[in-house]
């Protein structure tokens, strides 16, 4: 073997690591827990053609759950979220960065958990929310952002963050 | 009391793979003395004992309910069945790393054993073996403790197991899968040492190539398992998904799989030799990658059971610094091995160092999959997903190649330069077979079939008619067969040609029916008949009856689902009418508000035959070792 080739064999597991540990540490840093901020401005399409934006959800207690029909771990969670639609918790959808047609089928073919899903096909909304991908849910108090979770919502996360509030 | 001696028996373990390593170190500035050896061996075996006593104490534990120990609280109840309570733990993340490191300690402490301590490798064998075994037990002792404890008021029963996995598969799809990722353990130490040695003796390969295929045969049957799972029995309507965490078996798979074709090449004509070392190590690597990226839970999976970043960050190092002290032993060191002889063209050589350069290239198109999404979301903020398109694009052509390559060095000889006329008259009735039936199921299937289907189809046809073909001349002239590479690549070709057919007349239809309603098709009729609800000791069954007339035959079908009441998860179990050529597959998705359910009817061709497939290369691989001695 060539001498300098044989660098080859150690640079690719380096940058292989300092890579994952980028993505470890910014992946930490986005898990915070408790927030306290405003629900940034919007106007939007949903799903069923209407329009909604911030003042319509300003009073009361909501999920704002964040999905995708592309998105498997949506699919591990929407039995949970069904569960709690049925016990009267009302859920936001967000759809995100989705086709129309594709979000549809999916909500007709597993049944919606959603009073409403917005379809933020661009995902202007999700920018200013911070959204890092699907499945995320952010807890909504009278217009404030109070809980975010990313990935599965589950009934240990559930219980733990987000129960108190219903 | 037990918990703690579990616990006490772990860490003493972990102490003596610490001293067994330090006596090692001491002995090489002390110059080789057999007693140091024997002493750091004695240390070394006796810490796997401990580490077995622990494991199955921790067994009796989970068996005897003592919810005293978190883990067990978490994950296991007292109304499980005993099987359910032993698999209750590596139902999770802690238990999981235990079995694993487990495993480690067992194949290592076997290998070990069976080496020569007067050769001189024994002690970097040692050495690499207690080093790994330390970083992974401080790893599960330090971030991922099984024994903590609830104390003193310890709950009256325990959390119950993931519905998910309450399955009998659970029992044994995860242990095969460790044992196949860590059994890769034993030629990763004896390729360390053989490089750290640094004098590059003749005949390491042999010592090490029967205990890769055992691992191989496990990793494979370990995977297999898992797509069986899946589709039996989870209701996900397939048999693999190309999620992250199948990826990531996947990738240690293919280099395995190159890792055990290009041993045998180096113990036969002594050619390939630094590839095989750099397979070798990868193949382990790749299993601890894999280990990281499940564990950390970066990346959305269908398997996230259990992650944690944190943990993530420490697999994320152990994994490097196993990775660069090996790589790096290999950059600096394998430009002194000198191959015994070179690669002739066209020799069956040839084709395997071709083999391996292909199996690389599709570990990296996999790991590009994998990684891609992440480059995407952190440094541009848009997520993508990657799925089965671009893996199927990636892979046609691969296998295409794999299948021509495999086609001529059946033909081949080892050291010799083919004869071209003569491979391809051998070759001719396998082509023509092929292109015949891929050409009759191109123009009498009712809808187009894509190049890709063509390609799987084409390729795994030639493959099994090949071999076909070589098994008719053994019986008819005697002529000679390898039969465990007969049997492997017939069970390759059948794979490929399953998959294929599988996706070329597979349909599935999505139903929305009310009890009693029907649905009326020209090929077949569903009607909905009866919802009935029953409840069991930890869960609510909603069971539906379905009949199905199919070519004048009636069939009845009763999926159901369940709701748990521990942690009001619900699963789907599927009903399957399984025959030999085909299966129906009928799963009960949600109640629509107008009261109406949801079903997903599949038609799934030649499904049983993806998995007795991957048990025939399981078969053609233990054939071989049984020929090694």
């Amino acid at each position: 073997m060539k001498s300098k080739i044989r660098y080859i064999f150690l640079l690719v597991p380096i940058s292989i690591i300092v890579f994952f540990a980028y993505v470890i540490s910014q992946s930490q840093n986005e898990a915070s827990q408790p927030l306290n901020l405003e629900l940034p401005e919007f106007q939007l399409q949903t799903l069923d053609d209407k329009t909604l934006s911030e003042k319509d959800i300003s009073s009361g207690t909501y999920l704002i759950n964040v999905w995708a029909s592309w998105c498997i771990t949506c699919r591990v969670e929407h039995p949970f979220l069904i569960d709690l639609k049925d016990k009267g918790v009302p859920i936001i959808g967000l759809n995100y960065k989705d086709d129309k047609d594709d979000a549809i089928n999916w909500l007709k073919n597993f049944k919606s958990p959603y009073e409403i899903s917005i379809h933020d096909f661009y995902g202007t909304l999700a920018l200013d929310l911070g959204v890092t991908g699907a499945p995320e849910t952010y807890l909504l108090k009278d217009g404030i952002i109070v809980r975010r979770h990313i990935g599965e919502l589950n009934i240990e996360k559930w219980r733990q963050d987000f129960a108190e509030f219903f | 009391m037990i918990p703690e001696i579990s616990h006490l028996l772990a860490i003493l373990a972990a102490g003596l793979f610490l001293f067994s390593l330090l006596v090692i170190l001491t002995s090489s500035a002390l110059s080789s003395s057999d007693s140091i050896i024997r002493l750091s061996l004695n240390c070394f075996n006796a810490a796997t004992i401990f580490l077995i006593s622990a494991f199955i104490l921790y067994v009796y534990l989970a068996v005897m309910d003592d919810f005293s120990v978190k883990y067990i609280a978490m994950h296991s109840n007292s109304d499980l069945p005993i099987f359910y309570k032993i698999s209750s733990i590596w139902s999770s993340h802690e238990g999981s790393m235990f079995l694993w490191i487990l495993f480690l300690s067992i194949w290592l402490w076997l290998f070990v054993n069976r080496l020569d301590p007067q050769s001189n490798l024994f002690r970097y064998v040692i050495f690499f073996s207690a080093m790994v075994l330390l970083f992974f037990l401080l790893f599960l002792l330090v971030t991922s403790s099984p024994f903590e404890r609830i104390l003193p008021l310890a709950p009256i029963n325990g959390g119950d197991i993931n519905p998910v996995l309450q399955d009998p598969a659970l029992v044994i799809h995860p242990p095969m899968l460790y044992l196949g990722y860590v059994g890769f353990a034993v030629p990763f130490v004896y390729i360390c040492a053989y490089l750290a040695d640094g004098e590059f003796r003749q005949g390491w390969e042999t010592i090490i190539q029967k205990w890769s295929l055992y691992a191989w045969a496990f990793l494979t049957l370990g995977i297999g398992l898992g797509s069986w799972w899946a589709y039996y029995e989870l209701g996900w309507g397939g048999y693999w998904f190309w999620d992250p965490v199948e990826n990531v078996a996947l990738m240690p798979w293919l280099a395995a799989t190159a890792f055990t074709h290009s041993i045998h090449a180096s113990t036969k004509s002594g050619v390939l030799k630094s590839w095989t070392l750099f397979l070798g190590l990868s193949v382990f690597i790749l299993s601890l990658f894999g280990a990281f990226i499940v564990r950390s839970g970066i990346i959305d999976s269908v398997h996230s059971f259990a992650n944690d970043p944190q943990r993530g960050l420490t697999l994320l190092l152990i994994t490097g610094v196993i990775a660069l002290i090996s790589f790096g032993l290999f950059s600096f060191r394998s430009t002194k091995i000198v191959n015994s002889r070179l690669v002739v063209s066209g020799s069956k050589e040839s084709f395997l160092s071709l083999n391996n350069i292909l199996m690389i290239t599709s570990i990296f198109s996999v790991f590009l999959g994998v990684i891609y999404p992440l480059i995407t979301q952190y440094f541009y903020s848009t997520k993508v997903s990657i799925g089965p398109p671009y893996y199927n694009t990636i892979f046609a052509p691969l296998i295409f190649i794999a299948a021509c390559f495999i086609a001529l060095s059946v033909e081949s000889k080892w050291q010799r330069k083919w004869k071209l006329t003569e491979t391809l008259s051998k070759l001719g009735i396998p082509i023509l077979i092929s292109c015949f039936l891929t050409f009759i199921v191109q123009s009498f299937h009712q809808y187009s079939v894509s190049l890709i289907q063509m390609i799987g189809l084409f390729s795994g046809t030639f493959i099994i008619s090949i071999y076909a073909f070589k098994l008719l001349m053994n019986l008819v002239n005697r002529e000679f067969i390898n039969w465990s590479s007969a049997v492997s690549h017939l069970g390759f070709g059948l794979l490929l040609f399953s998959i294929a057919v599988n996706s070329i007349f597979s349909y599935e239809k999505n139903l929305k029916l009310n009890v009693n309603e029907e649905y009326i098709s020209e090929e077949l009729e569903i009607s909905f008949d009866d919802l009935s609800l029953q409840d069991e000791s930890n869960h609510q069954r909603i069971i539906a009856q379905i009949n199905m007339k199919i070519h004048d035959k009636v069939i009845s079908f009763s999926p159901e689902k369940r709701k748990y009441f521990t942690r009001g998860q619900v699963t789907s179990e599927t009903d399957i009418e399984a025959t030999f050529l085909r299966d129906i597959y009928i799963n009960i998705g949600e109640q629509l508000d107008d009261g109406s359910w949801t079903f997903r009817v599949q038609f799934n061709y030649l499904i049983k035959w993806i998995w007795f497939s991957v048990l025939l290369m399981i078969l053609g691989i233990l054939i071989r070792s049984r020929a090694i001695v």
